[in-house]
């Protein structure tokens, strides 16, 4: 051991001893307080009725059909939705039948065509809106073709879909298909 | 022999000699550095002394506390509320230092729990409110991060400081149908330390 080892050792053991009794400790207090939270998503779901009522023979004495189609939000929370129309294939009947849309007033009927959304089978724009959760809207349909000609005879099937959304989720209803077609 | 006895005694001595004095300057050091360490304490030895009584006296201890909506465990309610995309849950938390030190403090999701993965699709967002402001959704200045691992930084909150804060709970973007109907459960802890006296 020499002499620079020891000294080295006692000044350490020096140094560890100043600091030592001049121990301040620094514990210091704690506390803590929670909050707590269960939470649950909600879903989306949506149902369709009432484009059954479309299924329909035209004749010469009858060329319009009407019917009712509800859009029902089952979901748990409010969602868009969208329901469009497709054509299996496209007919030239199928552009023959004009079809218009409207939202059915509030304890209104259908019996009276308002402001409408219009094409035919083979383009229909899509129906789109907001609903809250288990609320539903209902919108009147009507379908009819013009004098029936050889041109304007044949059979068309016509389906609708309804996707509702909210952000991410998606969520559909259908396809639901009727047939048309002439006498 | 005998000298030979004798120079061997006489070695003997000079090492002994030697090693002693090493012994001495060893001792002296220690001594010296028990003095400087007896010196580091601050401490006195004079013999004087003299005492007095002094009358009684109460001491009371300090005490440091944090609570959150007026208790130390809070339970958000949730009224039923569901969480969805675009539907976030919106909660005033108000925390107050109620203890006599100031404190520095934190807040982070200490556990969360989760079926069908909500948590996982979930954000925190916390954000100091102004005096008289309401708490609502997309407030700006606040520290959004995911809540599985929530963590802000430190606050120094003087005796009796008291912070309002907007907990907005929201879902991401991108958030899968597999979502739906799920649940979570968290706990958000406010950790307070006391302020170095």
């Amino acid at each position: 051991m020499t002499i620079r080892f020891r000294l080295a050792a006692i000044l350490a053991i020096c140094g560890f001893l100043v600091f030592a009794s001049t121990g301040v400790s620094y514990a210091l207090w704690t506390a803590r307080a929670t909050a707590t939270s269960t939470i649950a998503a909600g879903n989306i779901d949506v149902s369709q009725t009432g484009f059954e009522s479309l299924q329909y023979t035209f004749a010469p004495n009858s060329r319009v059909r009407g019917g009712e189609l509800t859009i029902h939000n089952t979901g748990t929370l409010g969602a868009s939705y969208t329901a469009v129309f497709t054509v299996a294939d496209s007919t030239s009947f199928a552009a023959a039948v004009t079809v218009q849309a409207w939202v059915k007033p509030d304890g209104g009927s259908c019996a009276i065509a308002r402001a409408s959304i219009t094409g035919t089978w083979a383009s229909m724009p899509p129906l789109t809106g907001t609903l809250d959760a288990g609320t539903s809207t209902i919108y009147c349909l009507s379908t009819s073709v013009s004098a029936p000609t050889a041109a304007h005879a044949g059979s068309v099937t016509p389906a609708v879909t309804v996707t509702s959304t909210l952000g991410g989720w998606s969520t559909i209803a259908g396809p639901v298909r009727v047939t048309q077609n002439t006498k | 022999m005998t000298r030979f006895s004798l120079a061997r005694r006489t070695g003997r001595h000079v090492r002994r000699a030697g090693a002693g004095r090493r012994l001495a300057g060893t001792a002296a050091l220690l001594a010296g550095s028990v003095a400087v360490a007896l010196i580091g304490t601050g401490g006195t030895y004079a013999l004087w002394n003299d005492s007095a009584v002094a009358g009684m006296g109460t001491i009371r201890s300090g005490s440091t506390a944090i609570t959150v909506n007026g208790v130390q465990d809070y339970r958000i309610p949730t009224d039923a509320r569901l969480l969805g995309p675009g539907h976030p849950l919106l909660s005033t938390l108000t925390v107050k230092n109620s203890g006599t030190t100031s404190v520095t403090a934190k807040v982070s999701t200490t556990s969360v729990t989760q079926t069908g993965a909500l948590a996982d699709n979930l954000t925190a967002t916390l954000t100091s409110l102004p005096a008289g402001g309401s708490c609502s959704a997309g407030l700006p200045g606040g520290l959004t991060a995911p809540l599985i691992g929530y963590t802000t930084t430190v606050q120094v909150l003087p005796v009796g400081a008291v912070i309002e804060l907007c907990l907005e709970i929201k879902m991401i973007a991108n958030a899968g149908t597999t979502t739906q109907n799920g649940t979570a459960t968290y706990i958000m802890t406010f950790d307070a330390v006391q302020v170095r006296p």
